[in-house]
């Protein structure tokens, strides 16, 4: 369909694509996570551990491996329960780097020298067909119960208890199923490069999918969507820039933050979208 | 000794963060620049690295208004999360202009204070490390009476505490606002001239680990509290020395970012109270 | 008598047949198809491992420069297309498809780091296409991927061992103390393993192990630590600049005793960072800048040139060798360098490169090995008056 060079860069842009997803629903609940890449790495290295050690087909790993990484999820969640924007941020920050330098210690899945051996599982189809599975369920959680729940915590937590929603258990689940989603981004990820290590899962890999959800709009799913694309295809786009490339990258970002510091992707222009569809047809 | 400077970075942090309710990634960076404009001067000009620390608190203090007037003053204030994504940006670029101009290898300083070795009981001192700790206790007290005691460190207090009612006071706070990012980025560039005399070597990356260092020290200190930073580095710095001879090196890490986790549970104001608003 | 006058005229005749080979086959074989010879170059431009990504492309360029000015290979020049990965390992598994598939390359330099090499190598041995890393030191990353991947660079573990053998002979070791950075892969193999090893193997007693972090800059403790312990000799493992200052911390501690450091030392930065303080320190290297050879000046020189008096790494000279055996493989195999005999041309090249053996370089006579890593004799190194010389 693709040539092999498009194909990889669509595969990685389908991995970050979940990945943001994975920060988009605590975030919609207003909750801000930095430990995103902590529960990728779990999901990554748990579900190598599965395929490689145990033998386990990929797919049922990768369901396991995205369960075990939502029950961290919900324990990361009870902290949140009390604790909100900035400290949650750096809450979350320690989390992952303690996910990071738990791996780098755990000589089971080899330590600093990594993991590596991993069939190659996953391609095109299975990533994208995860994306659309993605896409059909926030599509419904914005018109469910708990999606309007989640947006009315992040607006006004108070009022939010008030009107009776149980907020304890939304900030769990929103947590335990984003971290479910970054367990499946992981499992999707160590099948694909074949080898991990964890300096890869870092900090600096938390704050990159949360400037793509930033970037693209916190709104409504379809911002980290259209973010996530945006910022993996620039940089590759902008190859001939050679070495400026990077600074167009942090340019785009500056100027999309001071232009539209809402995001790319708001209700409004949804709504607007889909009105001018409307009238067309 | 290195707490010191740590507290330097992390100062800049706290007050950034108690006045303008923002965490500033580009701080790193800032350091970074510091560094290399310090080791510029010594190297093209061998001057005394006092001067060279001088100059590079102006330069960094330029890049901070820089930064301010890019970066965080054309974006709408009810957007919380616009302007730490854009100071994420300032970063990647920072970062990259500072590999270009100054290449991707590491340099060091050329030696400027003579090394004179002083025995205090079982510790050892070298005349480097008494120069960086009592420039930064200097800077350090310098910073807190100005806080305290002149008419703009009141006003920065004042911002801190609720810009609306501060602007309504008469006072100019976009002008509070750049006054803050200058001296916070000059302390960071004083910091990296000084981080770099000790370890001896200056590189393009030295800023990404310092952002991490900051924010646990903002935290241990309690978040917008000046003279928190302050101890909060001096601790982290004194912890991780000491750490090597009882804990493995390895696991040092988790145990700081434990620490974290525990204070922000148990003690969201860190240690020593928060004095600013908190979100 | 009468023999050896037989075998004297057998020798000439060998040597004149092969004169005469060696004569007919460039001119059977002139001129290889198409515009360039293409090269594929995986390197990071930008990034923390930006310093070994520079290097590795210079010297790259260089040989290409040198190769084109005489003529270029088979009448046509040859061409490097370079692409950055970032310093994200990740990446390079994107850019060997291009390279691979759009570019139509006939092999791939790169990539540089350890964690690149991992995930691009089971990438290229299935498009089969040859990667040649010219720096990724960690031991067995290439021969888990026959029959595609060569790593032009001596894995640490065999660099060590001459070194470490005369290291402790030489200062009558008895007892040392090992610091390594634990968050490094090179380095962990190093200090947990390579060292461990060889003290067993020479009867030296470990006294102590320390771990260091990548980002580090205190080292007092570590240092009061060992010295307690008393220790004839200290072998550290750590990147250049981090362990030019741990040395730095035990002369200011007056712990005055014989230190080896682990081949990520082996350069100009080590010396720059530490100053007169890591004098008399010893590593080891396949390739060092201050080699007297006068092919290695030369370059050295050239590359000084071309890198505001920078000395080279040992990616520089890797990668410069690595090219010119490219070079040589493509006149030698019979690469025809026409498109559709491409994955034939891969394949002799694939060939080429395992039978590499005692190729005059400017690291030396390198041999590659049955699992496609580049053996050449190490240089026993020590630091003397800021240079790097062989330690006598």
């Amino acid at each position: 369909m693709f040539s092999s060079y498009i194909e990889s860069i669509l595969i990685f842009n389908g991995i970050h694509i979940i990945m943001a997803l994975s920060l988009y629903l605590p975030f919609s609940a207003g909750q801000i996570s930095l430990a995103q890449a902590g529960f990728m790495a779990i999901g990554a290295y748990a579900s190598s551990v599965m395929t490689l050690f145990w033998g386990f087909p990929f797919y049922i790993a990768l369901f396991l491996s995205g369960l075990l990484s939502a029950m961290t999820g919900v324990l990361v969640g009870f902290p949140a329960i009390r604790i909100k924007g900035i400290y949650l941020l750096l809450l979350t920050l320690a989390f992952g780097e303690m996910v990071r330098v738990f791996f780098l210690n755990f000589e089971f899945t080899g330590g600093a020298s990594g993991m590596g051996g991993m069939d190659l599982q996953t391609n095109f189809v299975n990533v994208y067909t995860i994306v659309a599975i993605l896409i059909i369920f926030f599509y419904r959680l914005s018109k469910s119960r708990m999606g309007r729940a989640f947006e009315s915590m992040r607006e006004d937590e108070l009022a939010a208890e008030v009107m009776g929603i149980n907020i304890v258990k939304a900030k769990l689940l929103a947590f335990g199923v984003g971290a479910f989603i970054a367990g499946l981004g992981g499992g999707l990820y160590a099948h694909y490069v074949m080898y991990i290590d964890s300096p890869k899962f870092g900090f600096l890999l938390a704050v990159e999918f949360f400037v793509f959800v930033v970037f693209g709009g916190m709104e409504i799913f379809w911002g980290p969507i259209i973010g996530t694309t945006l910022l993996t295809l620039i940089p590759e786009v902008v190859r001939f820039l050679k070495e400026w490339r990077m600074i167009f990258y942090g340019l785009v970002i500056v100027v999309l933050m001071i232009v539209r510091p809402q995001g790319l992707i708001d209700k409004k222009l949804v709504d607007d979208i889909t009105r001018y569809a409307k009238k067309l047809f | 000794m290195l707490g010191a400077t740590y507290s330097l970075v992390a100062i800049g942090y706290t007050l950034i963060f108690g006045i303008l309710n923002l965490l500033h990634f580009g701080h790193g960076e800032v350091f970074m620049i510091g560094a290399f404009i310090g080791l510029q001067m010594v190297l093209l000009t061998n001057c005394h690295i006092v001067i060279a620390i001088l100059g590079s608190m102006v330069g960094a203090a330029l890049l901070g208004l820089i930064i301010e007037r890019v970066s965080f003053r054309p974006i709408k204030k009810e957007y919380h999360l616009a302007p730490l994504i854009s100071t994420i940006g300032v970063s990647i670029i920072l970062q990259e202009i500072g590999t270009r101009i100054f290449g991707g290898d590491i340099v060091g300083f050329p030696k400027t204070i003579r090394l004179v070795i002083y025995k205090i009981g079982p510790v050892q001192v070298t005349s480097v490390h008494l120069f960086i700790l009592a420039f930064a206790l200097m800077l350090m007290i310098t910073i807190h009476l100005f806080i305290h005691r002149t008419k703009v460190g009141i006003a920065m207090r004042v911002t801190a505490e609720n810009a609306t009612n501060a602007s309504l006071m008469g006072i100019n706070t976009n002008r509070i606002v750049s006054m803050t990012f200058m001296i916070s980025s000059a302390l960071a560039g004083a910091a990296g001239v000084l981080v770099g005399l000790v370890y001896n070597a200056v590189s393009p990356f030295m800023g990404t680990e310092m952002i991490l260092k900051g924010f646990t020290i903002m935290l241990l200190g309690g978040l917008g509290n000046v003279m928190g930073a302050m101890i909060g580095g001096i601790i982290l710095g004194l912890m991780e020395v000491f750490s090597v001879a009882y804990l493995a090196s390895s696991y040092k890490d988790a145990f700081a970012f434990g620490i974290m986790i525990m204070i922000l549970i148990f003690r969201p104001t860190g240690l020593f109270g928060t004095r600013l608003h908190e979100e | 008598m009468k023999a050896q006058r037989f075998y004297r005229f057998v020798a000439v005749a060998c040597i004149a047949l092969l004169i005469a080979f060696a004569s007919a086959i460039p001119a059977a074989e002139a001129g290889l198809k198409g515009k360039s010879v293409k090269v594929g170059v995986i390197v990071p431009l930008a990034g923390p491992a930006i310093s070994w990504g520079q290097h590795s492309l210079l010297g790259a360029e260089i040989a290409r420069d040198e190769i084109n000015a005489a003529g270029g290979i088979g009448g046509i020049p040859l061409e490097l297309i370079v692409e950055d990965t970032a310093s994200k390992s990740d990446q390079a598994i994107s850019l060997a498809r291009k390279l691979a598939e759009q570019d139509k390359v006939l092999i791939i330099l790169g990539p540089i780091l350890s964690s690149a090499c991992e995930m691009v190598f089971p990438v290229t041995n299935r498009m089969k296409i040859v990667a040649v890393s010219p720096t990724s030191a960690k031991p067995g990353v290439s021969a888990k991927n026959r029959p595609w991947a060569y790593r032009n660079n001596l894995t640490s573990d065999k660099t060590l061992g001459p070194a470490l053998e005369k290291w402790v002979k030489d200062n009558n070791i008895k007892k040392a103390g090992i610091i390594y950075d634990s968050s490094d892969a090179v380095s962990t193999g190093e200090g947990a393993k390579v060292y461990p090893a060889f003290f067993k193997k020479f009867g030296v007693e470990i006294v102590d192990s320390l771990t260091v972090q990548k980002k580090d800059i205190d080292f007092s403790a570590h240092i009061t630590r060992i010295k307690a312990k008393n220790p004839d000799g200290v072998a550290l493992a750590a990147q250049a600049e981090q362990a030019a200052n741990i040395v730095r911390e035990m002369r200011r501690q007056g712990l005055n005793i014989p230190v080896i450091t682990g081949v990520e030392c082996a350069n100009p930065l080590f010396i720059r960072t530490g100053k007169g303080d890591v004098e008399g320190v010893w590593t080891a290297s396949a390739s060092w800048a201050g080699n007297p050879d006068p092919k290695v000046k030369k370059f050295v020189t050239k590359f000084m040139k071309r890198k505001d008096g920078e000395k080279p790494n040992s990616g520089g000279f890797k990668s410069y060798d690595s090219i010119y055996i490219i070079k040589e493989i493509i006149e030698k195999y019979g690469v025809t360098n026409d498109p559709k005999d491409l994955s034939k041309d891969r394949d002799r090249l694939r060939n080429g490169w395992k039978n590499v053996k005692n190729f005059p370089g400017v690291s030396g006579l390198t041999t590659i090995n049955e699992v496609g890593d580049g053996v050449s004799m190490p240089a026993i190194l020590c630091v003397k008056s800021g240079q790097w010389v062989a330690a006598k």
